[in-house]
C-alpha cells in the first residue's frame, strides 16, 4: 500500500462489518486508555486531557491579559491620572500584548486543535502524545513564572515588539527585558511542538477514506497554520537569541554605532509578527467556518475556496511583513510591493466571507448562541479587515500607524476573527467534553455584552488615533481634547469584561468535564466526527469517512460506530494505537502504536522551564544543571517509548493488514524530524539573512573574513562528516552492524565539531571578536546556532551507541539510525553552508 | 471637540493623505453596506435571493472579482501619492535637522551645504509655503516625528537618516508628538511646529541669529549667575554665556518658546520655577533633575533669568 | 463629589475605579454647568500652568508639591499667613507675590486681570462644606 491511492471498492464495502465488536474487545479499550488516577494525573498525555488543561491555562491567561486591559482603560478613562505610574503602565501594556498574543491567541488555537482534532479526523490521539504534554507543561509553568514577572515589577516594558535599542543593554539595563526575551522561549517550542504534532497528525492519522478534500476546514487551517508557525516562528526564535547576545554579551547586532542595525529586528520581528496574526486567525476563520455550517445546517458552500482562501492567505502572509514598517523610511519600490501584497491578502478574505453568507443562505440559520458569536464575528472580522485595506495604503498608513486608529484596526481584527470565533467554538463543542451544554440563553447575553463592548471600546480609538493620539501613551493631556472618546472606550471594555463574566458564571453552572463519555452530546447537530460517541479512547470504531459531514451523510454512522463495525474495534497489541493513513486519500498504511502516560514529559517540562529561567535570573551554573537534567528527562522518555513489538502486522477490522512498524520516510518520527530540521533550516535562512542585510547595511564596519584557501580544514572535515552522515543507514542496511553504524554516526559528529573548531580559530586568525562590530555579532551567533546543534548530535550520537551496546537497534532498517542520520547530515550541511556564506560576504563585494 | 488633526490638514501633505482617507472611508463604507445587506439577505431573505447569494458566480465576483478591481484602481493612486509625498518638490527648500532624543526633540536649522545656522529645541518653525526638508536623527533610541496636520509621521532611527518633507500652507500653530514607544515618559513628548508667514519667518530668523541681549534687571542678572553655578550649564547651553552643556535642551531662547517640557506645559515664570524645581513630578521619568535645593530666593532668580531669554 | 473623586486612589475593586474614573471626568463638566465663574478660572489656572509648583483640585496635570497643595483654599483665613483671604487680594497676590512676601519663591506670574479675578473666584469656592 505504498502508493497513495482510494481504497478499493472492494475494501470498502467490507465496511460497516457485518459483525459488532465484543464486549471484552471494548473492555479492553477501556482500560488500555484510562486516565492515571489520584495523584498521577499529572503524568496524562492523552489529548482529552491535554488538550482540556491547555485550553483551560490559555483561558486563564486571557483573563489575566484581559484584567491588564482594564487597569490600562482605567489610567485611560480621564487625562492626566496617575492611577499607574509610566514604568508600570508601560509593564502593562507590554505585557498585555505579549501575554495574549503568546500565552493566549496561539496557546488557543494550539488548545482547539489538541482537542478536538484527534477525534474531528478520526484519530485516536496526537501521533505524538507525550510531546503534547510536553509542550503543554512547559506552556503552564513558563507562561505563570513569566507572567509572574509583573508583580514583581520585573516585567518586560519595551512593548511586545521589542525593538531594539530601547531593549538593549544600555535603555533596558535591568531584566525586565530578558523575561521577554527567555520568557517568550517556551512559547516557541510548545508551538513548534505543537505545529510538529498537528502537521503528522493531519497529513497521516486521518480516518480512512478521509481524503484532503474531506477534511473538516479546522484540520485545513490547523495544518496551515502549522506550516506557518514552522516558518515564521524561527524568524523570531533567532531575534530573541541575537538580542539576547546583545544584551548579555554585548555582541552589537543591533547597535547601528557598532556596524549593526535596529531596523534588522524590526525585519526579522515583523517576518514572523505578521504570519502570527494569521496563525491566530486561520483556525479561527475555520472554527468560524463549522459554526456557521452547522448553525445553517448545510455543508459549506465554496468548501474548495475556502480551502484556497486559507492556503493563499497563509502564503501571502508572508510576503506583508514590512507594511509594519512603512514609515522607517524604506525604498518607495519595497513600500509599493508590500503595500500591494497587503492589500491582496483581503481577496481570500473577501472570499471566505462571501463563501460564510453563501452557506448561511444555503440553510436555516439558527440564532442559537454560536449562530450569533458566528454572525458577530463576520460584522467585527469585516470591520477590522476593511480598516485594514485603509492602512495597506502608504500614505494613511502614514498618518494611521502607530496611532490609536491601528490599535482599533487590530482589536476589531483579533476580535472578529479569532475571540468571537472562540467564544462560539465554546458554546459549540462544550457539550462535546462537558456532563452538560453550556445555556444557550446565557450565551446570548454573553454574545450581546461582548459585540456591544467591542464597538463601545473600539469605534472611539479610530478617531482618538485620527485625533493625534499615538499608541503606547500612558496617558495624555487635557490639552488633546481626547478624553471623551477614551472615556466611552472604558466604558466599553468594562462591557466586554462583563461578557467574559457573565461567561464564567455559565462555565461555573453548567460545564462539567467528562472526558471518558457521558458528555451531553451533539446538541446543535454537528456532522462531523467530533460528534461520534465516544470515550478517552475516542471512538470505539475509526469510520471509514465518505463525505465531509459523515453524521449528516450516514444516519446509521454513530451506531455503527459504537457497535465496532468500523475499523480498529479493538487494540491489536494491547497498547495504545491509532490508524496511520496515506497523506493524499488517508487510506490504511500502518497501525501507530502510541505511548501512554509518563512522568518523563512533566519532568523535562520543569527542568526546560527551569533552564530559561533560571537563565534569566542569571544563575548560569543552576541553569546549566537544569538544562542537563532536562536532557537526561528526554533521554529517558524517549528510551521508553522507542520499543520494538513483537507482532509485525496487525488486521485493523475487515481482514486488512497493516504492518505495525515501518522505517524510512513513510515513519512518523522521521516526518516529525523532517519538519524539525526545516525549523532549524528556517532559522539559518534567517541567520544568513542577518548576514547579508548587515553586510549591504554597514559595509564600513565590514571586515575581510578569512580566505576560502586558509580554511581547508573546516572543509575537509566538513565534507567527511557529511559523507559519513549520509552514508550510515545503507552501512547498517549492508553491515548489518549496529555498533559500526553507531560508531560512524558519532564519528561523523565529532568531524563536525572539528570543522567548527577549524572554522572558529579561522575567524580568530583574521582578528574578527563578537564584540567588535555586527559582523562579529552575526558571525559568531551563526556559529554559536551550529555549535548548538553540535551538542544535539553529540547527545543523538551516544543516545544511538547506547542503544547499540544495548541490543536495541532493529535490523536492516533502524528509525533511530534514519533520525540521527538525518540530523547529522543536516548539521554538516548547515556548517559547509555556513563557513562559505560567511566566507563569501567580503569587504569588495 | 475638533475636527481630528489628521482631517484637518494645513500643508499639502496632510491635505493628499484626508483627501485619500475620504475616498477610502467611502469606498469601504460601500463595502460594509453590501457585506451587510448580503448578510441580511442571507438570513432573512427570500428563496430566490438566497439562491442567488449561493451561487458560485456571486461568491467569485463579489468577494474576488469587484474587490480586485477596487483595489487595483485604488493602489494605482495610493502608488502614485506615495512618490509625490516622498520624492523632493523642487530646489527651492529649507533644510532642517530634528534629532529624536529621550523625551525632547534638538533642532537644527541648516543652510544648504548642511551646516547648522541656528539651533533649538522643542519648536520648529517653518515659512509658509516653503517645503522643509526635515532630516530626522535620533540620538538613542528610535522615536517618530509626528504633526497629524502637516504630514504623516516618519520614524528617527539611530544610524539612519530619514527625510520627511513637508510645508504648511496657512499660518498656525501645530501640535505633533513622538509617535515611536520610547520607553519612560514617551507619553509626554510633545513638538510644537509654528508656521509665520514668510516676512514673519525673515523678522524671526533675523532675531535668532543674534544671540539675546544680556540680563537687564539685578534679579536676572542674580539668576544668570547661578544658572551657571548650579550646575544649569552642564547640560544646557545659552549662546553668548559660558552655559554651554551638549546633553539638554538649548536655552538660549527659552523664554520665547510657546510650551516647556517638550511641548507640553505653558511656558511663563512660574511654570519655568515649577519646572526647575520639580521637573520629575511634571514629567516622571524624564533627564532633569528636579533642584529642590535651590532656596527660593534663588529660584526665583532662575526663573527670571530663563523668562527673559527671548 | 470630591470624596469620591479623593476615593479614586483608594478604589481597590475595578467597578469602583471605573466609577471613579467617572467622577473625574465629570467633575470639570460639573464645574462648567454649577459655575461658570470658577470654571473660567480652572480654564485660567490650566493656561498659566500653576500645577507646576500647586496641587489643585480639578487640575489633574501638572501636580508637584514646589508649593502648597490649594485644596481647601476657600477655608483659609489668611493668604501665605500675611493678609486676610479675600478675593481682591487673593487676586493681588497671585499676580505678584514677591509684593507680599519678597524672599518667597512664587515668582510673578502674567496675566489677565479677569484671570487673576476667575482664579481667585476659584480658589475661594474650594471649601471643606458643599464640597
Amino acid at each position: 500500500m505504498k502508493d497513495d491511492l482510494p481504497l478499493t471498492a472492494e475494501m470498502a464495502n467490507r465496511f460497516p462489518a457485518r459483525h459488532a465488536g465484543s464486549k471484552a474487545d471494548l473492555a479492553e479499550l477501556e482500560k488500555i486508555w484510562c486516565a492515571p488516577k489520584g495523584w498521577q494525573f499529572f503524568t496524562a498525555v492523552s489529548n482529552n486531557y491535554i488538550g482540556f488543561y491547555y485550553i483551560a491555562t490559555a483561558f486563564l491567561f486571557f483573563l489575566l491579559a484581559g484584567i491588564l486591559a482594564l487597569l490600562m482603560r482605567v489610567q485611560l478613562a480621564a487625562p492626566a491620572q496617575t492611577f499607574l505610574s509610566p514604568d508600570t503602565y508601560n509593564q502593562v501594556f507590554t505585557m498585555h500584548g505579549t501575554v495574549m498574543m503568546f500565552l493566549f491567541a496561539v496557546p488557543a488555537v494550539e488548545a482547539v486543535g489538541v482537542m478536538l482534532l484527534p477525534q474531528m479526523i478520526g484519530a485516536r490521539d496526537l501521533p505524538f502524545p507525550r510531546l503534547s504534554a510536553y509542550a503543554y507543561w512547559i506552556y503552564l509553568f513558563g507562561g505563570l513564572s513569566f507572567f509572574a514577572s509583573i508583580f514583581a515589577g520585573l516585567a518586560p516594558d519595551g512593548g511586545w515588539f521589542m525593538y531594539p535599542p530601547l531593549t538593549g543593554r544600555i535603555y533596558s539595563p535591568g531584566i525586565n527585558a530578558d523575561f521577554w526575551l527567555l520568557g517568550i522561549g517556551f512559547i516557541e517550542i510548545s508551538a513548534i511542538a505543537g505545529a510538529i504534532e498537528f502537521i503528522v497528525g493531519i497529513m497521516r492519522t486521518r480516518a480512512p477514506g478521509m481524503s484532503l478534500g474531506k477534511m473538516p476546514i479546522l484540520a485545513w487551517a490547523l495544518l496551515v497554520m502549522s506550516v506557518m508557525i514552522i516558518i515564521g516562528f524561527p524568524s523570531v526564535i533567532l531575534a530573541t537569541l541575537l538580542l539576547e547576545l546583545d544584551r548579555a554579551f554585548n555582541w552589537p547586532i543591533f547597535d547601528a554605532t557598532r556596524g549593526g542595525d535596529p531596523l534588522l529586528w524590526q525585519h526579522l520581528f515583523w517576518f514572523f509578527g505578521h504570519p502570527e496574526v494569521y496563525i491566530i486567525f486561520l483556525p479561527g476563520a475555520a472554527m468560524l467556518t463549522m459554526l456557521i455550517s452547522t448553525v445553517a445546517r448545510s455543508d459549506v458552500i465554496g468548501y474548495p475556496l475556502v480551502v484556497l482562501s486559507i492556503l493563499a492567505t497563509g502564503f501571502i502572509s508572508f510576503g506583508v511583513w514590512a507594511h509594519h514598517m512603512f514609515t522607517t523610511g524604506i525604498p518607495d519600490v519595497t513600500v509599493g510591493v508590500f503595500s500591494a501584497v497587503s492589500t491582496a491578502v483581503t481577496l481570500p478574505a473577501g472570499t471566505m466571507v462571501f463563501c460564510w453568507i453563501a452557506t448561511l443562505a444555503a440553510g436555516k440559520p439558527k440564532f442559537n448562541a454560536p449562530g450569533l458569536f458566528a454572525i458577530g464575528s463576520v460584522l467585527v472580522f469585516v470591520t477590522g479587515g476593511l480598516t485594514g485595506v485603509m492602512v495597506a495604503f502608504v500614505p494613511f498608513d502614514w498618518q494611521a500607524h502607530d496611532s490609536y486608529f491601528i490599535v482599533a484596526h487590530l482589536h476589531y481584527v483579533l476580535l472578529g476573527g479569532m475571540l468571537f470565533p472562540l467564544f462560539g467554538a465554546f458554546y459549540y463543542w462544550a457539550p462535546a467534553f462537558s456532563k452538560n451544554a453550556l445555556s444557550d440563553r446565557t450565551g446570548k447575553w454573553v454574545f450581546w455584552l461582548m459585540f456591544a463592548g467591542t464597538h463601545v471600546t473600539f469605534m472611539p480609538m479610530h478617531i482618538a488615533g485620527l485625533m493625534g493620539m499615538p499608541r503606547r501613551v500612558y496617558t495624555y493631556l487635557p490639552a488633546q481634547q481626547v478624553e471623551t472618546l477614551n472615556f466611552i472606550s472604558t466604558c466599553g471594555a468594562f462591557l466586554i469584561a462583563a461578557g467574559v463574566a457573565v461567561f464564567i458564571v455559565d462555565m461555573i453552572r453548567n460545564f462539567r468535564f467528562a472526558p471518558g463519555g457521558g458528555n451531553a452530546g451533539n446538541v446543535y447537530g454537528g456532522g462531523t466526527l467530533e460528534w461520534l460517541p465516544s470515550g478517552l479512547y475516542s471512538t470505539r470504531s475509526i469510520p471509514l469517512v465518505t463525505s465531509r459531514q459523515p453524521l449528516w451523510e450516514d444516519l446509521n454512522l454513530a451506531r455503527n460506530v459504537e457497535e465496532g463495525r468500523y475499523f480498529l474495534p479493538r487494540s491489536a497489541t494491547g497498547l495504545r494505537e491509532t490508524l496511520m493513513t496515506s497523506p493524499v486519500f488517508a487510506t490504511p498504511q500502518q497501525l501507530l502504536i502510541l505511548p501512554g502516560p509518563s512522568v518523563w514529559p512533566i519532568t523535562a517540562a520543569v527542568f526546560t522551564s527551569g533552564f530559561f529561567l533560571l537563565l534569566t535570573i542569571q544563575a548560569a551554573v543552576l541553569a546549566t544543571i537544569s538544562g542537563v537534567l532536562a536532557i537526561i528527562a528526554i533521554i529517558i522518555w524517549l528510551w521508553e517509548t522507542d520499543r520494538p513489538v513483537a507482532l509485525k502486522a496487525a488486521d485493523i477490522g475487515g481482514g486488512i493488514m497493516v504492518p505495525t512498524h515501518v522505517s524510512g520516510v513513510m515513519n512518523h518520527g522521521v516526518w516529525a524530524t523532517i519538519t524539525l530540521l526545516f525549523v532549524f533550516g528556517m532559522i539559518f535562512a534567517m541567520a544568513i539573512f542577518s548576514l547579508f542585510f548587515l553586510w549591504t547595511n554597514q559595509p564600513k564596519f565590514w571586515m575581510d573574513p578569512p580566505a576560502f584557501t586558509a580554511s581547508f580544514w573546516v572543509f575537509v572535515l566538513g565534507v567527511a562528516s557529511l559523507t559519513l552522515s549520509l552514508s550510515a543507514k545503507s552501512l547498517l542496511l549492508r553491515m548489518q552492524n549496529a555498533n559500526l553504524t553507531a560508531g560512524a554516526l558519532s564519528l561523523a559528529a565529532i568531524l563536525a565539531i572539528g570543522a567548527q573548531y577549524a572554522d572558529y580559530t579561522g575567524w580568530q586568525a583574521v582578528g574578527l571578536q563578537p564584540e567588535a562590530s555586527g559582523q562579529g555579532g552575526i558571525v559568531y551567533a551563526i556559529m554559536a546556532h551550529q555549535a548548538s546543534l553540535l551538542l544535539v548530535c553529540l547527545v543523538m550520537a551516544a543516545y544511538a551507541m547506547a542503544r547499540a551496546f544495548a541490543g536495541l537497534i532493529t535490523k536492516p532498517a533502524s528509525v533511530l539510525i534514519d533520525i540521527c542520520s538525518l540530523i547529522l547530515t543536516y548539521t554538516a550541511a548547515q556548517g559547509l553552508a555556513a563557513a562559505v556564506l560567511t566566507r563569501a560576504l567580503a569587504t569588495g563585494g | 471637540m475638533e475636527w481630528p488633526a489628521v482631517l484637518s490638514p494645513a500643508g499639502p501633505n496632510a491635505a493628499q493623505i484626508a483627501q485619500l482617507f475620504w475616498i477610502l472611508i467611502f469606498v469601504i463604507s460601500l463595502v460594509m453596506a453590501v457585506v451587510c445587506v448580503g448578510l441580511a439577505a442571507a438570513l432573512f431573505g427570500s428563496a430566490r435571493v438566497r439562491a442567488i447569494l449561493t451561487d458560485k458566480r456571486t461568491i467569485l465576483s463579489a468577494g474576488l472579482g469587484v474587490p480586485a478591481l477596487i483595489l487595483t484602481v485604488l493602489l494605482t493612486y495610493s502608488l502614485i501619492l506615495t512618490r509625490n509625498l516622498s520624492s523632493p518638490n523642487g530646489p527651492d527648500f529649507m533644510r532642517v535637522r530634528v534629532t529624536g532624543e529621550m523625551w525632547w526633540w534638538r533642532i537644527a536649522y541648516l543652510d544648504n551645504n548642511g551646516n547648522i545656522t541656528l539651533s533649538d529645541a522643542n519648536e520648529l518653525h517653518i515659512p509658509v509655503g516653503k517645503t522643509v526638508a526635515i532630516e530626522l536623527d535620533s540620538a538613542d533610541v528610535i522615536h517618530s516625528f509626528w504633526v497629524p496636520q502637516l504630514a504623516g509621521k516618519e520614524d528617527m532611527i539611530p544610524g539612519r537618516r530619514n527625510i520627511l518633507r513637508l510645508s504648511a500652507d496657512k499660518a498656525g500653530v501645530y501640535a505633533g508628538q513622538c509617535a515611536e514607544f520610547c520607553g519612560g515618559p514617551h507619553a509626554l513628548m510633545g513638538l510644537t511646529v509654528i508656521a509665520h508667514s514668510p516676512e514673519a519667518f525673515d523678522d524671526w530668523q533675523r532675531g535668532r541669529l543674534i544671540a539675546p541681549i544680556a540680563p537687564q534687571n539685578e534679579l536676572a542678572i542674580k539668576g544668570a549667575d547661578l544658572f551657571l553655578k548650579s550646575g544649569c550649564a552642564a547640560c544646557h547651553i545659552v549662546r553668548g554665556t559660558a552655559a554651554n552643556g551638549q546633553a539638554g535642551p538649548d536655552l538660549t531662547f527659552v523664554g520665547a518658546r510657546l510650551k516647556l517640557g517638550a511641548g507640553i506645559l505653558p511656558n511663563n515664570r512660574g511654570t519655568l520655577a515649577g519646572w526647575v524645581a520639580d521637573s520629575q513630578a511634571i514629567k516622571p521619568g524624564n533627564r532633569m533633575p528636579s533642584y529642590p535645593m535651590l532656596l527660593p530666593a534663588e529660584l526665583q532668580a532662575i526663573a527670571a533669568y530663563l523668562e527673559q531669554l527671548r | 463629589m470630591a470624596s469620591w473623586q479623593k476615593a479614586n486612589g483608594v478604589s481597590l475593586i475595578l467597578a469602583l475605579l471605573l466609577i471613579a474614573g467617572c467622577t473625574e471626568v465629570s467633575n470639570n463638566q460639573n464645574s462648567a454647568d454649577d459655575n461658570s465663574g470658577s470654571y473660567s478660572g480652572l480654564v485660567a489656572i490650566e493656561a498659566l500652568g500653576c500645577g507646576a509648583c500647586h496641587r489643585i483640585p480639578g487640575i489633574s496635570w501638572p501636580q508637584s508639591d514646589v508649593g502648597p497643595a490649594l485644596n481647601h483654599y476657600g477655608d483659609r483665613g489668611f493668604i501665605a499667613g500675611v493678609m486676610p483671604n479675600t478675593a481682591q487680594n487673593l487676586a493681588a497676590f497671585i499676580q505678584n507675590s514677591t509684593r507680599y512676601i519678597p524672599n518667597g519663591a512664587m515668582p510673578p506670574i502674567p496675566m489677565t486681570e479677569s484671570q487673576a479675578a476667575d482664579i481667585s473666584a476659584y480658589l475661594l469656592s474650594l471649601q471643606t462644606a458643599g464640597s
